[in-house]
């Protein structure tokens, strides 16, 4: 029993996976019902706003502070822009998701602009502080900026309390956040088989051993499972937080598309010989081939280009404090072990049946 | 004798073979003619981006149509003959520069005469032209090679297309982008473009050198 330690461990992993991944809650945020279609108040108005919480408690908290601010495009003093708060006058609490927000707005913008955004910041006993961007819009007819920054203050008291277990909440993702245990994991998998692949395929060119080259098979077949579902992880994800599944401006999923089509050629090249020695050979030589392709089309392209949604591409930040934090890492690296362990045992049962296929056309 | 002459030596053997059997060629140079008057018929009027695309397409089948041969035209006997005179890479590279040398002449050609049946809307000519030399350059590299691999396969003319046109659309998408700023005239990242062509174009010859000597043996 003591070789099979790898698969319990693989198996221990996935649960933990699954279960931490899919019961962890999100972070309480405050969200738009509206769908983008953000309030425009006048200056000087005196307006009822009713915010709309995620996991929120609202009714927990005795009571709840709540500011509009507005952020300096221009960057002042200590390398911040300035922020400059207009408090609310009322905080009436109706449920534990909806907040109705009574606040006035003063006479001028501190900013030298006609229309500005204003974000939302709650301060709450259950969640802490809770911000929302651009809440509402400020229109004005002249500018009084100097007028402005009298009016309004430039402090804002807020005590940053401990933070629970939670996932980020964002505006894209949402729940689909869980997903990265998922979808990320596959492509490490197949990256992982599709390298033993190469592996087996330089083995057989240096030993001629007919077994390297069912080995190399094998792994490379499984490794194209893992990529298929990686795509359709990818897909559903993309659904959510894109729109449409599989957009064709996505410049990573169509080196995606690309290096399938690559791999997939790889088993028709395979059919299309009656020599085994050879068509080990032959595939062999294009397996090296397709995996040096590999890198630069999902790793290289995808990140000199000049649009992609994928985070860590086309300009976008990899592993920002947004998209990814400790608490998700605390599940996403063991995520990846136990997958990969997954991915190599059924490989491995794959190379057994195939050694075993062989053995009887053989006899 | 050195590597270098051998290459040289094998080129003017492909080139006087060609000589030998012209219509290789000339089919080739028919096949981009007829294509392009099938696009003069059928549109009225060619947008930029549409010039574009169809360029690429007439492009890339005349390249795999020319390279095809590259492995097939000569039996297996006398191929073994060249091996046993010469280096498998010094054969390799001969076929990859004399196909780079037809691929250029098929596509100014196509440049050429698709510029004058449907009418020119490149403003950017030099930048066209080197993404039209970078092109030929990447399709030579990869479609040999592929070849190469196909031709010790059953059914060679078919597993060429399967096999060679994932390898191409990296290639195939830079170029684009880079015929497009040509189009249009934007300066915008084709450096960048021209990078990305080249590394590719690098690795593949990389890829050519290293694995070949295991392809010829049989």
């Amino acid at each position: 029993m003591k070789q099979y330690w790898w698969k319990a461990l693989s198996i221990v992993l996935i649960l933990y996976t699954i279960f931490l991944g899919l019961t962890t809650p999100l972070k309480p945020a405050i969200i738009d019902e509206s769908q983008r279609s953000v309030r425009v108040a006048k200056v000087g108005d005196s307006l009822t706003l009713t915010a709309t919480g995620y996991n929120t408690e609202f009714t927990k908290s005795k009571s709840i502070n709540a500011w509009l601010t507005i952020v300096d495009s221009i960057i002042g003093k200590g390398g911040m822009p300035p922020v400059y708060p207009i408090k609310a006058n009322k905080v009436s609490i109706i449920d534990d998701t909806h907040l109705d927000i009574s606040v006035q707005i003063p006479q001028a913008l501190p900013l030298s602009k006609n229309l500005q955004e204003a974000n939302l910041v709650l301060e709450t006993e259950a969640e802490g502080v809770l911000l929302r961007k651009s809440f509402i819009q400020i229109a004005q007819d002249s500018i009084h900026s100097d007028e402005g920054k009298a009016l309004w203050s430039t402090e804002i008291a807020i005590e940053p309390r401990p933070k629970k277990f939670a996932f980020p909440n964002l505006e894209f993702t949402r729940e689909t956040i869980r997903n990265t245990y998922f979808h990320v994991p596959m492509w490490f998998v197949m990256f992982t088989l599709y390298g033993l692949g190469l592996l087996y395929s330089i083995k057989f060119l240096r030993t001629k051993d007919l077994s390297n080259d069912l080995k190399a098979v094998s792994y490379t077949r499984v490794g194209s499972v893992f990529g298929f579902l990686g795509l359709l992880t990818g897909g559903m994800w993309a659904n959510f937080a894109w729109g449409e599944p599989f957009p064709i401006n996505e410049i990573k999923l169509l080196m995606v598309y690309t290096a399938l089509a690559i791999y997939l050629a790889y088993f028709i090249l395979r059919m299309s010989f009656d020599d085994f020695e050879r068509r080990a050979r032959i595939s062999a030589v294009y397996s090296i081939f397709s995996f040096s392709s590999l890198v630069p089309l999902l790793y290289v392209i995808p990140k000199l280009a000049a649009v992609s949604s994928h985070p860590g591409n086309g300009g976008n930040s990899s592993i920002a404090t947004q998209d990814m934090d400790n608490y998700m890492r605390l599940v996403f690296y063991p995520a990846i072990i136990g997958w990969i362990l997954l991915g190599l045992w059924i490989a491995s049962v794959a190379v057994r049946t195939e050694i075993l296929k062989e053995k009887i056309l053989s006899r | 004798m050195t590597q270098f002459s051998e290459i040289a030596l094998l080129f003017k053997k492909e080139m006087m073979l060609e000589w030998r059997q012209k219509y290789a060629l000339g089919g080739i140079l028919l096949y981009v003619t007829s294509t392009v008057f099938v696009v003069y018929l059928s549109f009225v009027k060619v947008l930029p981006d549409v010039w574009n695309a169809l360029f690429w397409i007439i492009s890339l089948f005349a390249s795999i149509n020319a390279v095809v041969k590259s492995f097939v035209q000569e039996n297996s006997n006398r191929q073994l003959y060249y091996y046993q005179l010469a280096n498998p890479t010094a054969v390799i590279l001969s076929k990859i520069f004399y196909n780079i040398f037809i691929l250029l002449i098929i596509n100014l050609l196509t440049f050429i005469v698709l510029g004058l049946m449907v009418g020119n809307p490149v403003s950017n000519t030099p930048q066209y032209l080197l993404a039209i030399v970078l092109g030929s350059i990447g399709f030579s590299i990869t479609f040999t090679f592929i070849s190469a691999i196909a031709a010790k396969a059953n059914n060679a003319a078919t597993l060429m297309a399967i096999l060679s046109f994932p390898v191409i659309l990296p290639v195939l998408i830079t170029l684009i982008r880079l015929s497009k700023n040509a189009l249009q005239n934007k300066s915008s990242h084709w450096l960048n473009d021209i990078q990305t062509l080249g590394a590719i174009d690098a690795i593949l010859i990389a890829l050519c050198f290293v694995l070949f000597p295991y392809l010829w043996r049989d």
